[in-house]
């Protein structure tokens, strides 16, 4: 059984406006993990616990199955960070931070770092501050793989980016994973990226986690009804997550989609998407109803 | 460690051009100012007040001290990298560094030493050019003082590190070092500034200045360990607070 490279166990974490409210959950090793949410619903402050940048109330959290306990600094090493946001300062050029990060990494590789920078068409003499957003992230993306970093833990690496960026970002990720050891947690409300790439998927709205498991079983759990009113009225509530009805019909998310299809067989079942799934869950907590 | 340093001497580097302008401007009116009381146009006047039975030497002494003090609370200004740092968010990168709360804190002090240190040096070499075109003030005692000022100013130094650990903004701590600086001046000869305050005599503060000086002068190291304490407490402190925002509360 693959080992858990991430665990969050009961972690909550309050500032009065906002409740990280007992988290659980897990990355096992070789995987990656989408933290999918809206904006707002806790991924920056579950990342940054586990990174030790801000405290937590209670809770226990690993990282490689050490307790992360601000004494164990060692454990960062290994892991590569990207912001959502660069972080680096903008008169800074990559050839001198290549030189801070040099001096802070044990296993710090300029020549794959400047190779990175070959490879993302990223100038080294360049102040950042010039660099277009996109450019910044594949800064940040360079950096954290020139360590041998075996797990990249990434808050919205991809927000704001293109589509051509992003493609050419998740390929970068596609190629890290490849490596059977390398671990990915990538937290993101682009559920299309997530969709491509995640094996696993921690769903948190509200500083609750509110689905998390296996992608493919999550998508094959669920499906899109989308039928007449008075179908409607006939699916068991035990089966919907939310209902969204109008004039003209319909459309159900249900947690059940193979009985739905057995029981329902008049009805239209599609395949749900992440982001659907994301916003019926996220509808289901609003309005504290199935629809 | 190293690679923090390494940063905050990058954040110095932006400033150098603000900083050799300041230095090279004192260091050229500190010069004139020396030549000019010695065999220029100050001459007569300082003759005249020497006649008098003013105490030129002194006054002197503190107008050129004055000037290099500038560069010593210059290089002291470590609240703009702070700031810098506040700016570009990097207490994420610095948090996610395989490095130690301890150690991130102690990159700043460490920095600031540097900053106060680069300060002294410039200011060494202006003593040294001082004492050879005058005889307003012997090398040894020129270093003395100095010593003794740098230490203030590092005392301020540490306090700012700690107060900006503490939450206060950036902006707001850059007036710390020279004021800490200022009140060590009144606070050594506490005695005989209420003296000099009380009895209205005007010369019982020149022998307030007089005598904060020749305790600069002839107590360095005692100021050297002091700062050298309070940067360790105050490292420690900060180090503290730094610590409380993170981890299990």
């Amino acid at each position: 059984m693959a080992e858990n490279v991430i665990e969050f166990k009961n972690v909550a974490k309050d500032y009065g406006d906002f409740k990280l409210d007992g988290i659980s959950f897990a990355v096992t090793q070789g995987s990656v993990c989408g933290f999918i949410g809206q904006n707002g619903a806790g991924k920056t402050t579950a990342i940054s616990i586990l990174l030790d940048i801000i405290g937590r109330d209670s809770g226990e959290v690993y990282l490689f199955g050490q307790p992360v306990d601000g004494k164990r600094c060692h454990l960062r090493e290994d892991v590569g960070v990207v912001f959502d946001e660069m972080g680096f300062h903008e008169f800074l050029t990559a050839k001198q931070i290549n030189t801070i990060l040099k001096n802070s990494y044990k296993n710090w590789s300029e020549e794959t770092f400047f190779d990175n920078l070959k490879k993302f068409s990223l100038p080294s003499n360049k102040k950042c501050g010039a660099f277009s957003r996109g450019m910044r992230m594949k800064l940040q993306i360079a950096a954290a793989l020139s360590h041998n970093a075996k797990l990249l833990v990434m808050d919205e690496p991809t927000s704001g980016l293109d589509p051509i960026v992003r493609n050419e970002i998740m390929q970068i990720f596609r190629e890290f994973e490849m490596c059977e050891d390398h671990t990915i947690l990538l937290s993101s409300h682009i559920t299309g990226d997530l969709e491509r790439i995640a094996d696993e998927v921690v769903f948190i709205d509200g500083g609750k986690i509110v689905l998390a498991g296996n992608k493919d079983d999550i998508l094959e759990k669920h499906a899109m009804l989308k039928c007449s009113n008075k179908e409607a009225e006939k699916i068991s509530e035990s089966f919907i997550v939310y209902k969204n009805q109008s004039a003209y019909g319909a459309e159900i998310l249900v947690n059940d989609a193979n009985s739905c299809k057995k029981l329902y067989p008049g009805i239209i079942t599609e395949k749900a998407t992440l982001e659907e799934i994301m916003i019926n869950y996220v509808n289901r907590v609003k309005t504290g109803v199935a629809g | 460690m190293k690679g923090l340093i390494i940063k905050d001497l990058y954040c110095l580097k932006k400033q150098f051009q603000t900083f050799a302008f300041i230095i090279t401007g004192v260091m050229a009116v500190g010069l004139m100012f020396v030549l000019s009381v010695n065999y220029g146009n100050l001459r007569p006047a300082v003759s005249g007040m020497e006649e008098a039975g003013f105490d030129i030497t002194m006054s002197v002494k503190i107008a050129v001290m004055f000037f290099m003090l500038l560069p010593l609370v210059c290089a002291g200004n470590i609240a703009d990298s702070f700031a810098d740092d506040k700016t570009a968010s990097f207490y994420k990168v610095a948090a996610s560094l395989p490095t130690t709360t301890g150690k991130r804190v102690m990159s700043k002090f460490v920095t600031a030493m540097l900053f106060l240190a680069s300060g002294l040096i410039i200011d060494i070499a202006a003593a040294g050019v001082i004492s050879c075109v005058s005889d307003i003030m012997v090398f040894s005692k020129c270093i003395s003082l100095l010593v003794s000022i740098s230490a203030c100013v590092m005392i301020g130094m540490s306090l700012t590190n700690t107060v900006i650990y503490a939450g206060v903004p950036p902006l707001y701590s850059v007036y710390i070092p020279p004021l800490t600086a200022g009140i060590i001046f009144f606070a050594v000869k506490i005695k005989s500034i209420i003296n000099a305050l009380t009895s209205g005599d005007v010369s019982g503060m020149a022998r307030f200045v007089n005598a904060v000086i020749k305790a600069f002068e002839e107590h360095p190291a005692a100021f050297a360990i002091s700062a050298f304490a309070v940067a360790a407490v105050s490292w420690f402190v900060s180090t503290r607070l730094a610590l409380r925002k993170r981890g299990v509360a």
